[in-house]
């Protein structure tokens, strides 16, 4: 895990400074002399060579210091702290939306073959695959804040209106439900809403395809006919018998989604204006700003490596048979 | 019996799809615009810093003027009937009011005696003093500007009142006071922090102070309790940073924000007469222009130019690139700003003059060229295209290579490109400034690397002339020559529309583009 991580930030580190743009022109502006801009090249440290801006920013940050933001002046982590739990909250409703649809629909359609459900999981698996991020989230937008009224103005993670409640978890819902804040928890989940739908269709066209292919699977194994033979009911064969079984290439493909999600936000918090962990990137890439982009990256390889980890463990709690040396 | 399980399913499902537009529905807050609401408005990006000796873009640039004082402002004046702002007349600010020596050298300014900063401390002649004088010797825009109005020094006379002395008589150096890298910071304050403290700090005097701010989302101002002027309308004012231009456009049509910039022409041309809104379109003083590096061939020959300048689909790219938000250019120097003139500027579409040139320029069947585009800016993806395919027909083949913004930044300021298109807004509203950092051979900024003997020695020759009528006289030949040379073929001058929801009025438009959020009822 560790070799991947550095490989990833390495790699994130080298890629940032080769391509040729020169923040120290963008934080002094195009109209000022050639020994300002080499002033700013000397504060930011950008006159050394790659190996010396690598070692003294690995020095640093095994310091707990990963560099300082030229956009904002502050700190990359407490930056990305401050951002990190409106991109999980985000994250997680995804999850729980892409879980809850893809799941009964998967399953549905491989028990109703050619039926309208299985017609209606095949439009919803193409179209959640097909759609680009950024314009289903302008979709969503005219459809159901331009046109139906229905959802809130697409501008953050609550109404202005409302002031957010003190932080005790820092994720807006649950800390407007621990604080018993209806109005804000009310306000805080209509906004989640059309972002975190957004953002699970690529995990529900990728879900319900797995689970459909492994349930038909599995439903024609031996075992299944036995269960049946053995008077189990109709819930017990599918649920305790087919569903655990097809299971394992489910999760397998679920782990590699959810990392899928954390990019992915980028772009639906971009759209949404989400104050989380995306826009705060997106607003860095394009000033040029080095360290949170690869601190954000350095983040994600470790989230790709723990969300490894996690499938790999559930999957041996699914199927014993599945063992790691 | 076989299908119980299925049955829980569709009813989960159906209940979550009930839950999120229930949910979606439920939380649909009041709109932005109400009466009693803050006024709010949706910006394209954050702001890059808050730093006024460092600020260069809109957002930053607009934070400022809204927050901090100068010593005087641009003045407001009615034309056709609308009040507008002109970078050519200036109203008291910090000062009430200023006398100058005959000589144009020595100005004494007479500061208002209520004038306090947002933190209470009373701001005075010293606070002046302190920010001209530290403004001049650090790095950015305040030390660059102070030379070009050949300011000299600074002094405090009394508590209220201060002198500058110019190093010689400058035109430009009222216009360039008014400007908001001259807004007065707290020498109290300020001469305890670092240099750096302004990059994330804004204490000023001026009509709002900055609640809280997150450059990637938002920027939240509130009124200035110890403001000298009159209380602005809105009492807490919201900036959204909104990247694209489709949601700022939804927003301000759903009432959601009251103030939308930088809408896409297209957007602005299919809202045009819808009541929801008001579409406040103005000329500002950017220029777009389509460069061309002189260093080598073929581009240094005059001829080939001029050939290219034939070449241009002029109308179409004001129709079909900018829906009409874009006025065509007949100069360097903008529309607007003093002594512009389109003398000399001779070409139209005329793709049989332009294969003449080319022959005469030894080129009869064409060559192939680099061009470097910024692909962050879609019109100037779409000109790129419009005029590949026009040069085509002339055999001309441009052969388009693309960069993001911050990379393509970085290759105009190395000046090696071969061709490209850029844009050009001068900091001050003078043909001098303008031409100087444009036509003067080795500029920086002269990224076509344009170098004339005569126009260098015309603009040295006007930059110190005292007497107004010669030195137009002087910038106008300038233009001429420039427009018979062709260094650039010049494609539009933006517009600038500002888009207000129903219910928001007091937009009043300044040349600079800024808004000063302070002026919406």
């Amino acid at each position: 895990m560790v070799p991947v991580i550095l490989g990833v930030f390495v790699l994130s580190f080298v890629l940032a400074r080769v391509v040729p743009a020169n923040p120290a022109l963008l934080v002094v502006g195009l109209q000022s002399t050639p020994a300002e801009i080499r002033a700013e090249e000397v504060a930011l440290g950008l006159n050394l060579p790659l190996w010396r801006q690598l070692l003294d920013f690995i020095a640093a940050a095994l310091h707990g210091d990963f560099g300082t933001s030229i956009v904002t002046g502050h700190p990359v982590l407490s930056d990305l702290a401050e951002r990190l739990p409106a991109t999980l909250e985000l994250t997680v409703a995804s999850v729980v939306i892409a879980l809850v649809v893809a799941v009964p629909l998967g399953v549905l359609s491989a028990l109703r073959r050619d039926t309208w459900i299985d017609w209606l999981a095949h439009v919803v698996s193409l179209s959640g695959v097909s759609m680009p991020l950024f314009w289903l989230g302008l979709l969503l937008i005219m459809v159901f804040y331009s046109a139906l009224h229905i959802a809130p103005a697409p501008m953050g993670d609550l109404g202005i209106i409302y002031q957010s409640p003190p932080p005790i978890t820092h994720i807006l819902v649950l800390d407007a439900l621990i604080e018993g804040d209806w109005p804000v928890l009310w306000s805080a989940l209509g906004h989640l809403v059309l972002p975190a739908l957004a953002l699970s269709t690529g995990t529900i066209a990728i879900l319900v395809r797995m689970l459909r292919a492994s349930m038909l699977e599995v439903l024609h194994q031996d075992f299944i006919r036995t269960a049946r033979a053995k008077g189990n009911g109709a819930w017990r064969v599918y649920m305790v018998h087919a569903f655990r079984n097809a299971l394992v290439p489910v999760v397998t493909i679920f782990g590699l989604q959810i990392g899928y999600l954390l990019g992915g936000a980028v772009l639906v918090e971009t759209v949404f204006n989400w104050p989380g962990v995306g826009s705060y990137v997106t607003s860095a890439i394009l000033a040029s700003d080095y360290a949170p982009v690869e601190v954000f990256a350095l983040l994600s390889a470790l989230f790709y490596s723990v969300i490894n980890l996690c499938v790999d463990v559930v999957n041996a709690a699914i199927d014993p048979r599945i063992t790691y040396n | 019996m076989p299908y119980t399980m299925p049955r829980k399913l569709g009813s989960a499902a159906v209940a979550l799809s009930s839950l999120i537009l229930g949910l979606a529905g439920g939380a649909v807050s009041p709109t932005a615009q109400a009466a009693s609401g803050p006024l709010v408005i949706a910006y394209p990006g954050g702001p890059r810093t808050l730093n006024p000796w460092l600020a260069y873009d809109l957002t930053s640039d607009a934070m400022i003027l809204n927050t901090y004082d100068q010593l005087i402002t641009y003045a407001r004046v009615k034309v056709n009937g609308q009040t507008q702002g002109t970078l050519n007349a200036f109203a008291p600010m910090l000062a009430e009011r200023w006398t100058s020596n005959a000589q144009k050298t020595v100005y004494t300014f007479y500061l208002r005696h209520n004038a306090r900063f947002s933190n209470g401390d009373p701001l005075t002649a010293a606070d002046v003093v302190w920010t001209y004088d530290h403004g001049m010797k650090a790095n950015g825009n305040l030390s660059f500007l102070a030379s070009e109005a050949a300011i000299r020094s600074v002094q405090e006379v009394n508590p209220y009142e201060v002198r500058i002395t110019l190093a010689h008589p400058d035109p430009m150096f009222l216009p360039i006071i008014a400007m908001y890298p001259f807004s007065i910071l707290d020498s109290k304050v300020e001469s305890h922090q670092p240099a750096s403290w302004n990059d994330t700090h804004m204490l000023g005097s001026g009509p709002y102070m900055l609640q809280s701010l997150d450059p990637a989302s938002q920027a939240v101002f509130v009124l200035n309790p110890h403001y000298w002027g009159p209380k602005p309308h809105y009492s807490e004012v919201i900036l959204k940073f909104i990247t694209d231009p489709s949601v700022r456009q939804q927003l301000v049509l759903g009432g959601s924000v009251g103030v939308a910039l930088n809408l896409s022409p297209l957007a602005l041309q299919t809202m045009a007469h819808n009541p929801a809104v008001t579409e406040h379109t103005n000329l500002s003083e950017t220029v777009v222009y389509f460069g061309m590096n002189e260093s080598d061939p073929p581009f240094n020959n005059v001829l080939v130019r001029q050939a290219l300048a034939y070449a241009v689909p002029y109308s179409t790219l004001i129709q079909q690139v900018m829906y009409g938000q874009a006025a065509p250019m007949d100069s360097v120097v903008p529309i607007g700003m003093p002594t512009h003139t389109g003398a000399g500027f001779v070409y139209r579409y005329d793709l049989a003059k332009a294969r003449a040139l080319l022959a005469k320029a030894g080129y009869p069947h064409g060559f192939t060229f680099t061009f470097t585009l910024d692909a962050s800016r879609p019109d100037w993806v779409q000109d790129a295209n419009l005029l590949q395919a026009s040069f085509a027909k002339i055999g001309v083949n441009m052969k388009i290579v693309q960069m993001a913004d911050a990379q393509f930044q970085t290759a105009l300021a190395a000046r090696k490109m071969q061709a490209f298109i850029s844009s050009w807004d001068s900091f001050v509203n003078d043909p001098g400034y303008h031409l100087g950092f444009l036509m003067a051979g080795g500029m920086q900024t002269n990224a076509a690397n344009y170098n004339n003997p005569t126009v260098n020695k015309l603009l040295a020759q006007a930059e110190f002339d005292p007497n107004t009528a010669q030195r137009n006289a002087i910038y106008a030949r300038i233009q001429r020559i420039v427009n018979q040379q062709a260094p650039w073929l010049y494609l539009y001058q933006y517009k600038t529309t500002v888009v207000t929801a129903r219910g928001v009025s007091g937009y009043v438009f300044y040349p600079d583009t800024l808004i000063r959020f302070f002026l919406f009822s």
